[in-house]
């Protein structure tokens, strides 16, 4: 791995209430090459915001701060909103968990998929018709030629899920971005669309930055994990050491599963310390 | 407001610590207190939006007008001086005077009197009724539902005031014959917006529950679903305020609500009319006073949709 | 199977949905039966049939033929009072399922009301402590709550007529996991100290193995097979879906040197 597609340093994502402010993110530091990245985390933990912020989506009233944050060699800090527009889709482009809000309901499959394309391609209209059909093909839809006249309320949710990666893969970002891009989906279909991202990332050795809840998920599917924490990164390792982590809030997560091998009687509930909070942070399974 | 804050300091769990520290303690002890802290949030949210508090401003100035109207006024209302009629503004007359002599700026005092008594005596009448048709259509459905519902649509054929027109018409004219038309004209949007809200509210699983735990259905409307439906109709009702004065003043201005001597503010319009050109005080002051009344109304619902809208809280 | 007798049956049950020409079956002739003091599963993806089951039996939905019994007196298509005394549920969105303008002792007060139940204030305060919410939980509103607080609400709620049978409807799907674990671990705490007996319907497996003895797997509205609990811990399936049905749970489980491919 060179040069690394992302490279945020101490990301802060700060809200402005009424009366208090309050830190959603504090002080983030990671790097996303041409891997897959895994962000763990439950609710309110700021994996969400964290993967917004990279794209500028936050919503109002955020503040975002960094000692940099780069991808390749823009400074997203510094871009503007136009130059940002370019980024997005083009270079860094994002999966939403539910294709049902993020497909246009009154225009065709196939016309959205096009416009994706054209959007940062010159290409001639048949030429980017072809290149859908090619791409509705590449996510496995079997009848690609009657997929692109339906209309998204016309397919299931496993299809609409991979019609979006069709779409956010054919301008050929670097980076994407994929925000619970499967819970939404039922455990039969879920392994369908997580193997086909999976292919299509590899083969094209785009960036993925995966952001779950679901430990096991992540585990067994990303290269690298990062666990989040009340805002915080406390752990940045490789998936297949997730079992030797070390910090104690990732093991007590891993113990709160109800698992299928054993049965247990009692499951762990994580005691969460306040200590943590400011407390120390595992990299590769070293204190950082 | 006034009667909240009374009612806390009556209240015997308050500390001694002061009424800030009671309405922000993080754990409520009565159920009084935790309904006073969300009254108290609810209020602070108010208090941030500029145009619904310029409006809620400009309600508790009509209010305390036609409270104090007695103490306010400077002359008579029903006394004439025809030789101080059609006077402009002046130390004497603050507002001048109309065609007969009487003190417009008493007149507009009194006369807040009559349009407020017309807009909340509807509305006290129109939001029960209206709710309760709405939500009982709304959550029984079937041929109860079809029956309330096209009840509504025939009064909902006609024009508001068209239809208050035809029944002052036939019950005669008169601020109360003005009222109750007022009222049949305008409740069915009321029960509209009670059903299209219950619609949402009986399949959510809060209702459920409430039948699994063996509910009647009178239970739950008056219960469950009327709770969550009255902020949106409170929201509407002083919308609609607004509408309610203008019916009220075009009755007036008609000849068909208020009859003259009283000073209505539509009854004062219409009498002004004809001195437009030449004393436009006349006219002009009563229709400011129902343009500010009902844009203060408007404005003050349209906040209150943003703090009360189940949605948003 | 042994011949205990069952606490409730279903025979035969058929629901359908749609309007005359456009029906469509949702469930098609399912039969299973609970013993008391069990814990019984349906597993199954979105659109199986699970819930539309617990929402008959519930009697939320009278629209179905043929017959679900309770303590073999067949149930009949408008519930008593009795029943809901007997049986609660607890629902999927805990957001969802507490009224967002009613403070928690509202909430539990009302069955109360209803059945007419005396020591209100008592019964509130010792189920409140039974979920482990504390009374400083007993004058808060639902938003005030976080998502395995307002699930103990639910969860309260339904306990707090002393029912006999807890349907539960995904009760852990909406939450995070550590959560999950919270609401699990309650949930086979209460089932002990009260005696209950669970119909738990979930699309996640570890889940049902955690809490139930038995489960049936559903497919298409019919269930395809039961399974105990050692049986999908060991992955003995007989039909081709279950197998796949858990392999792919399984494969999420297993570390990353079985995944690669």
């Amino acid at each position: 791995m060179d040069k690394p597609l992302i490279d945020v340093k101490d990301l802060r994502i700060r809200f402005h209430g009424a009366q208090r402010s309050h830190d959603a993110v504090r002080g983030v530091s990671f790097t996303i090459g041409r891997e897959k990245v895994g962000i763990v985390g439950e609710s309110g933990s700021g994996k969400s915001l964290t993967g917004r912020s990279l794209l500028k989506l936050t919503p109002k009233g955020a503040e975002i701060s960094a000692t940099h944050m780069r991808f390749k060699d823009i400074d997203l800090l510094s871009a503007s909103e136009r130059e940002m527009r370019k980024i997005r889709g083009n270079h860094i482009s994002m999966i939403l968990q539910d294709p049902k809000y993020s497909l246009n309901p009154l225009m065709r499959i196939g016309n959205q998929i096009v416009e994706a394309y054209r959007l940062h391609h010159k290409a001639r209209p048949g030429e980017a018709k072809a290149k859908a059909l090619a791409m509705l093909e590449a996510v496995q839809i079997r009848d690609p030629d009657r997929v692109f006249k339906l209309f998204p309320h016309e397919v299931s949710g496993g299809m609409g899920q991979r019609i979006m990666i069709a779409m956010m893969l054919i301008p050929e970002p670097d980076l994407i971005i994929a925000d619970e891009p499967t819970s939404a989906l039922d455990v039969t279909v879920r392994r369908q669309v997580l193997t086909i991202l999976d292919e299509l990332v590899t083969r094209r050795g785009t960036g993925l930055m995966f952001i779950s809840h679901d430990l096991n998920l992540v585990a067994s599917f990303c290269d690298r994990v990062l666990v989040m924490y009340a805002g915080r990164i406390m752990e940045d390792l490789p998936a297949s050491e997730l079992h030797n982590a070390r910090h104690p809030y990732t093991q007590s997560l891993l113990e709160s599963l109800p698992r299928l091998d054993v049965a247990v009687e009692n499951l762990t509930v994580p005691v969460r310390d306040p200590s943590w909070l400011d407390g120390p942070v595992y990299r590769n399974g070293e204190l950082a | 407001m006034t009667d909240k804050s009374l009612s806390q300091i009556a209240d015997p769990a308050m500390p001694a610590a002061g009424l800030g520290a009671w309405l922000r303690a993080p754990v409520p002890t009565s159920p009084f207190h935790a309904r006073m802290q969300q009254l108290w949030l609810q209020w602070r949210r108010l208090r941030s939006n500029a145009s619904a508090l310029f409006g809620l401003c400009v309600v508790v100035v009509m209010l305390l007008a036609a409270l104090l109207a007695p103490i306010l006024a400077t002359h008579d209302i029903y006394e004439q001086n025809l030789a101080a009629r059609l006077l402009a503004p002046s130390f004497q007359h603050w507002l001048g005077t109309d065609e007969l002599g009487r003190d417009v700026y008493s007149r507009l005092l009194f006369g807040a009197r009559i349009t407020l008594y017309i807009a909340l005596l509807t509305t006290v009448i129109v939001a029960p009724i209206g709710l309760i048709v709405g939500t009982t259509a709304g959550y029984l459905g079937g041929w109860v539902d079809t029956v309330l519902m096209r009840i509504v649509d025939v009064f909902l054929a006609f024009p508001n005031l068209i239809l208050a027109l035809a029944f002052v018409a036939a019950l005669g004219p008169g601020i109360q014959n003005a009222i109750i038309a007022i009222s049949l004209a305008s409740w069915p949007p009321i029960a509209r917006l009670a059903r299209a809200e219950t619609l949402t509210i009986r399949k959510s699983d809060y209702i459920a529950a409430m039948r699994l735990q063996g509910a009647s259905s009178a239970r739950i409307i008056f219960g469950h679903i009327m709770p969550m439906c009255i902020p949106s109709v409170v929201v509407r009702v002083t919308l609609n305020m607004a509408a309610i004065i203008l019916t009220a003043a075009g009755l007036g201005f008609l000849g068909l609500g208020a009859q003259p001597p009283s000073p209505e503010w539509g009854t004062m319009l219409s009498s002004g009319r004809e001195f437009v050109m030449t004393s436009w005080w006349i006219a002009a002051i009563p229709g400011t006073a129902i343009l500010l009344t009902s844009l203060a109304f408007n404005l003050l619902g349209d906040g209150l949709r943003d703090i009360l809208d189940p949605r948003h809280g | 199977m042994k011949p205990t007798r069952a606490l409730i049956e279903a025979i035969g049950l058929s629901i359908s949905f749609g309007a005359k020409h456009a029906r469509t079956r949702v469930v098609d002739d399912v039969s299973f039966r609970i013993n008391k003091g069990e814990a019984y599963g349906l597993i199954g993806e979105s659109g199986c049939g699970k819930s539309t089951i617990l929402r008959a039996l519930s009697g939320l939905n009278s629209d179905y033929d043929g017959a679900l019994t309770l303590t073999d007196k067949e149930l009949p298509k408008t519930r008593s009072k009795d029943f809901f005394r007997r049986v609660q549920m607890v629902f999927q969105d805990p957001y969802g399922s507490l009224h967002p303008r009613k403070i928690v002792e509202k909430v539990l007060a009302e069955p109360l009301a209803i059945h007419g139940i005396d020591r209100a204030s008592e019964r509130i305060a010792e189920t409140l402590d039974a979920v482990g919410l504390g009374p400083s939980f007993r004058y808060r509103y639902p938003h005030e709550l976080s998502g395995g607080q307002r699930q103990r609400v639910a969860i309260a709620r339904a306990l707090i007529t002393e029912p006999e049978i807890l349907l539960l409807d995904e009760p852990t799907s909406a939450l995070d996991v550590s959560v999950q674990a919270e609401i699990l671990n309650l949930l086979r705490r209460l089932r002990i100290e009260r005696n209950l007996t669970y119909l738990m319907v979930s699309h996640d497996l570890a889940v049902i193995a955690h809490i139930c003895e038995r489960a049936g797997m559903m497919y298409k509205g019919k269930i395809i097979e039961e399974l105990t609990s050692q049986q999908i811990r060991q992955s003995q399936a007989r039909q081709d879906y279950t197998r796949e049905f858990l392999q792919a749970t399984i494969e999420a489980v297993a570390r990353r040197d079985e995944a690669v491919a």
